[in-house]
């Protein structure tokens, strides 16, 4: 059966009523298989949204559904994240760290660490299951992360910012190295960025977001074929799209800044 | 360069690059020779008469005390064993009290509302000045000597507990509620190994306490153990039996350190691989 992520009418706040709602009035559908994208200005609710649509945060109005069922609740199997600070447990190793949602869903300890290692494998990094996440490099941490979500077989994968902590060259190669893995595998992706190219370059739809309060306020179709070369990073069609993008969180950002 | 290369830089020389192991060699080398130093020094003075022999004894002196006391004396070993046995009692008494009352004033925060400021002022009163009042409770022998030795430790292992939950970054709480991990599992995979170097920290800080707690109540409320003996020793002038008692007290703690040391780098390993 195809799965689905449902947004609907979904309205978050911080605090009593009286405060505007973090985001309000958002309604999505992310097919399984989608690769979506989601980009705005700072404080326009990306973040808000995602840990939304994870079950971390319960909506004031509306609600987030997967196959038609209510999500109220964190269940990785269903959404799983990965956060831009990895937050790989220090004191675990590699291979433990991968293994922890399988354990907290209630896997046995050798199945768990089975799996950990065969999802260390796909990620490339099948010979650092016995290191502790200290003696990696940031991107292999995050690389661990996505093992870490991908090990549970989830339904949608919830990326927040996964590679804003690493530096350009590491960002841009982790990145595609990624999401080719991830489209290869047929893996639902939503994924927050601050990276127009990034939105752009992965994206099978992106999601435009403004601030005050968080609202879509465009969504667009990037039909490139996959898998995708860097020429089409060069595309009269990608500078057009990224003109687009640029003028539409342009705005805010600059009302933001007075 | 290697990793376990430490770069010194001095003044307005170029930096050297000086080997780990060699750092510890050389401070070794140096540490041993500021202690043989000492006694070399204390026997020199103690033969010219700089110092009174009668009051601060000698090395050789000590060490001649140390051959009589552990030959056939049986004082000095029910003594040794006493205060073993009173230190491990007030330890498992401070662990089993503070660790809970650490980890309910971490984790409640009612509990800590309420509770936590008494546990800072009682850290920080002088509590010898409450001697007495065990002696009132628990009559002269082990029972006062264990209950103050408790009462120092369990105060400072709990404000250790404390600390080392305070010290766990929220992310690591935020994913294991996204990862679907119940509070047992934030309490067993988050908060236990999290706070660990700083429970160790303040387990050794509360074995230190209690061990002093136990030394001054047996000097003072108790007619057993190593501190009566040393107070015996000090009344009579045997000065040297008393030192020898001293050193012994002093050594102890320091392997007592050691072990510690040793236990906790192996069991948070993963601490030395944390970066700034």
């Amino acid at each position: 059966m195809t799965s689905h992520l449902n947004v609907d009418n979904l309205e978050i706040r911080y605090g009593d009523t009286a405060v505007e709602p973090a985001i309000t009035g958002i309604n999505l559908e992310i097919m399984q298989g989608e690769f979506v994208t989601v980009i705005g200005p700072s404080g326009c609710g990306k973040s808000t949204l995602l840990h939304a649509m994870g079950g971390m945060l319960a909506p004031a109005s509306g609600g987030i559904y997967l196959d038609g069922t209510e999500l109220t609740r964190p269940d990785p199997r269903q959404a799983a994240f990965v956060f831009q600070d990895y937050s790989l447990f220090p004191w675990k190793k590699v291979v433990d760290n991968v293994a922890m949602g399988l354990r907290f869903a209630g896997e046995d300890k050798k199945t768990a660490l089975e799996k950990a290692a065969a999802e260390l494998a796909f990620v490339g990094l099948g010979d650092k299951a016995d290191k502790y996440p200290g003696e990696l490099s940031g991107g292999m941490q995050q690389r661990v992360a996505v093992a870490r979500a991908l090990a549970l077989k989830p339904k949608f994968l919830l990326m927040d910012e996964p590679f804003g902590a690493l530096d350009e060259q590491t960002r841009r190669s982790l990145g595609q190295e990624l999401t080719k893995i991830l489209h290869d595998a047929g893996q639902s992706v939503v994924l927050i960025t601050h990276s127009l190219e990034e939105a752009i370059f992965w994206a099978d739809r992106i999601i435009v977001m403004k601030a005050g309060p968080g609202e879509v306020s465009k969504e667009i179709i990037v039909d490139e074929p996959w898998p995708r070369s860097l020429e089409f990073m060069t595309s009269e069609r990608f500078e057009n799209l990224r003109a687009e993008l640029f003028h539409r969180i342009q705005p805010t950002t600059v009302s933001e800044a007075k | 360069m290697d990793t376990n290369t430490i770069v010194l830089a001095r003044g307005r020389r170029p930096a050297i690059a000086l080997n780990a192991s060699a750092l510890a060699r050389k401070a070794t080398l140096y540490r041993t020779a500021l202690v043989l130093g000492f006694f070399v020094l204390w026997e020199l003075l103690a033969n010219i008469g700089a110092i009174d022999e009668r009051s601060a004894s000698k090395p050789t002196a000590i060490l001649a005390a140390f051959g009589d006391m552990f030959a056939g004396n049986a004082e000095t070993y029910q003594a040794l064993s006493d205060t073993l046995y009173v230190l491990v009692m007030a330890f498992i008494i401070a662990v089993a009290i503070g660790m809970p009352l650490g980890l309910a004033l971490a984790l409640n925060a009612t509990v800590r509302a309420a509770y936590m400021s008494i546990v800072i002022y009682l850290l920080g009163i002088p509590k010898t000045i409450f001697l007495p009042l065990f002696v009132l409770f628990f009559g002269l022998g082990n029972g006062s000597a264990i209950a103050f030795g408790a009462v120092l430790g369990f105060l400072q292992i709990a404000v250790n507990v404390v600390a080392g939950v305070d010290s766990i970054e929220p992310r690591f709480f935020r994913v294991t509620s996204a990862f679907g991990g119940s509070r047992w599992h934030s309490f067993v995979h988050v908060i236990l190994p999290g706070a660990a170097p700083a429970i160790f920290a303040g387990l050794w800080h509360g074995v230190r306490n209690a061990f002093v707690g136990v030394l001054i109540a047996q000097m003072f409320v108790s007619n057993i153990g190593i501190g009566y003996l040393v107070k015996v020793y000090t009344n009579n002038f045997q000065i040297d039996n008393a030192m020898v008692l001293i050193i012994i007290s002093a050594v102890a703690v320091i392997l007592l350190g050691t072990l510690w040391e040793l236990s906790e780098a192996r069991l948070t390993k993963w601490k030395s691989t944390v970066r700034s």
